[in-house]
């Protein structure tokens, strides 16, 4: 039998007692798992969401969801994180398909000048890379998420968003081209300002 | 860049990313989780709303379509269905040799003429077919016989010569035509003396006995926890007596309004109502003629309102008075007639029985009547919390109320009545998050 270190089994211990005051609706025990994994899943939605109140958003509709539905949930069959993250995961890719039925009234905003030079994505902070990102039309923003982030090929991102493989393959590759300019043009600016 | 390359370093980046928890988020996730998320989604209410409106839409428009000729033209294409039209085209056939020579004739052109034109081939057809039984002697029933049909069917029948002609003509072949011809020369008018007699129409003028058990699912709901509704469905078994013990059904929906601080509720519904009646055995058309059975049916659409308001709304006894409208709209209404005919072929057979069933539309009820009546309760209705989460009631009630029919036939009909709840009691299952379960047992009498 595999030793599990200290800390873990204190971990997975915690959270089977949060996971069980969650189903008996205990608000404490609620708060506390929100708490637990506030930062992590809000790190997911604001990748998939266009700012912070929007990310905020996702992430309450995807914990509303946890509470609500935790009674289904099996300790056996895997861990509370991942099928937490999971939800997340559909709730985004569920905003963006109701937010797509919508007039579509992006890309203006989007319109990058054409530019040329390498992308400096190490030169670039987290934060600036994220805020890139969040600026990408929605629908390539979710691709770009489900397919360089979460890994998931074409054909399932075609079947999870409701779109061909052939637009999953098209959008990845426009959020590509939109993102290496705006990063190339973000690195270009913080060098002249660091020139000055 | 190989985009692998490029998509790895966003990644690696990206998944560093972890905000501060932030309280304001919780809070927003706390009222989120008070907030109760509305059970009926907007798409049934959209559901509902299209299908209040189509069935408003089909009754507005067999209202207006259903005018004088085309219900005439209604009732004798159910003749036709139902093989009156041969017999009586028969009768019309036997008709001008007949009346000369009983001599007293008093049919009249027009009922003649009411018969439809097609009926004269179907009469031709059947003359090869009735040609050997015409050979036969005939014993004719002399005319002291013939008894009369009844008061408000009499004025309509056909004279006594085309009676005779026709039950020469009948008895002949099976007689079972006879009465069913005279149904043809007047169609609407028999059936009117049955509608007349109608007990569901006419409470007001007879005591209507009436046990109803309502069943009960509905989906409660508050609105800014001032306000509580609930919309479900409703199936009412009942019984009723008026002559005979009869059955009734009625189901649809029912949505209601409730609120907090003033002690006022409303309620709404849509209901599909059946009402089955048997009147009094008709007085016989001939003699020889054993009238069975007159069964009717009358289904409609109920529309009820009903606006409550409760004395003591907080304690378990709860007195209310309660007010309301209700409208019934009849739809459809079909009536049976089942009679034994004993008539002889000749005088040397014996005595020969016939069980004649027949099943009518009723041809002036759909869509042009509109009933409607208002009465006010006094009740009080007791709660009897039970454990886990069970209740009962117990109701009683008094009433009286005032009933008026709006009819396109008959006009505005105004009729004074009272009603009286003996009691009633019921069972409910409460407090279940999604839905609340509930049986009643009522009986009054109108």
């Amino acid at each position: 039998m595999d030793k599990l270190p200290r800390v873990k089994i204190i971990h997975r211990l915690m959270l089977t007692d949060l996971v069980e005051g969650c189903r008996k609706e205990d608000r404490n025990a609620q708060r506390k798992l929100y708490e637990h994994f506030h930062s992590k899943m809000l790190g997911i939605c604001l990748r998939y969401a266009a700012c912070r109140e929007e990310a905020v958003e996702v992430l309450n509709s995807s914990f509303y969801k946890v509470f609500k539905n935790i009674h289904r949930f099996d300790d056996k069959k895997g861990n509370v994180e991942a099928w937490i993250r999971t939800i997340v995961t559909n709730t985004a890719i569920d905003r963006y398909r109701k937010e797509s039925k919508r007039p579509n009234t992006i890309d203006l905003d989007y319109a990058y000048k054409e530019s040329h030079g390498s992308v400096a994505v190490e030169d670039l902070t987290a934060g600036e890379i994220l805020k890139l990102v969040q600026e990408l039309p929605p629908a390539y923003r979710t691709v770009f998420n489900l397919f360089a982030i979460e890994g998931f090929s074409h054909k399932e991102i075609g079947e999870r968003l409701g779109i061909s493989e052939g637009t999953s393959k098209s959008n990845l590759a426009k959020a590509r081209k939109k993102l290496q300019k705006a990063l190339s043009i973000n690195y270009e600016i913080k060098r002249r300002q660091h020139a000055k | 860049m190989l985009n692998e390359d490029f998509f790895n370093r966003i990644k690696s980046k990206l998944s560093g990313i972890e905000p501060d928890f932030d309280p304001g988020d919780w809070a927003a996730m706390e009222a989120m989780l008070d907030r109760k998320k509305p059970i009926v989604p907007l798409r049934a209410l959209r559901i509902a709303a299209g299908l209040a409106l189509f069935v408003l839409g089909y009754l507005s428009y067999s209202y207006f379509s259903n005018t004088e000729n085309t219900r005439h033209a209604l009732s004798y294409s159910t003749a036709e269905k139902s093989g009156i039209a041969k017999a009586a085209a028969a009768a019309r056939a036997e008709k001008d040799h007949a009346l000369p020579t009983m001599g007293k004739a008093t049919a009249s052109a027009q009922e003649g003429e009411a018969l439809p034109q097609a009926a004269k081939s179907d009469a031709e057809t059947l003359q090869p077919a009735m040609a050997g039984k015409n050979e036969a002697p005939v014993s004719l029933p002399a005319e002291s016989d013939l008894e009369t049909p009844g008061e408000n069917a009499a004025a309509e029948m056909p004279g006594p010569a085309l009676r005779m002609a026709e039950k020469k003509r009948n008895a002949a072949y099976n007689g079972s035509a006879d009465l069913q011809s005279s149904l043809v020369e007047s169609p609407g008018e028999s059936i009117r003396l049955v509608k007349k007699e109608s007990p569901v129409i006419k409470a007001g003028e007879n005591y209507v006995h009436r046990a109803m058990i309502p069943f009960d699912a509905m989906i409660p709901g508050t609105v800014k926890g001032r306000k509580s509704w609930w919309i479900g469905m409703t199936a009412v078994p009942g019984l009723q007596y008026v002559q005979n013990a009869k059955g009734s059904f009625a189901r649809g929906l029912v949505a209601g309004m409730e609120f907090a601080r003033v002690p006022l509720s409303f309620e709404a519904g849509i209901l599909e109502d059946r009402f089955r009646y048997e009147e009094a055995p008709a007085a016989r058309l001939y003699l020889g003629e054993n009238h069975t059975l007159s069964e009717g049916t009358l289904s409609g659409i109920s529309i009820p309102l009903k606006a409550k308001f409760y004395f003591r709304s907080k304690s378990r006894v709860a007195p209310f008075i309660s007010t309301g409208l209700t409208a019934f709209i009849p739809v459809k209404e079909q009536y049976v007639f089942s009679f034994d005919m004993k008539t002889t072929k000749n005088q040397a057979q014996p005595l020969e029985a016939l069980i004649v069933r027949d099943t009518f539309d009723l041809p002036n009820r759909p869509g042009r009547e509109i009933n409607a009546s208002t009465t006010f309760d006094f009740s009080s209705k007791g709660d009897i919390t039970l454990p886990d989460r069970q209740g009962m009631y117990l109701l009683a009630s008094a009433g009286a109320g005032l009933n008026f029919q709006v009819n396109a036939r008959l006009g505005f009909q105004m009729s004074a009545n009272y009603s009286r709840s003996l009691g009633g009691m019921g069972l409910e299952q409460r407090n279940m998050k999604r839905i609340d379960l509930g049986m009643a047992m009522h009986y009054f009498i109108n």
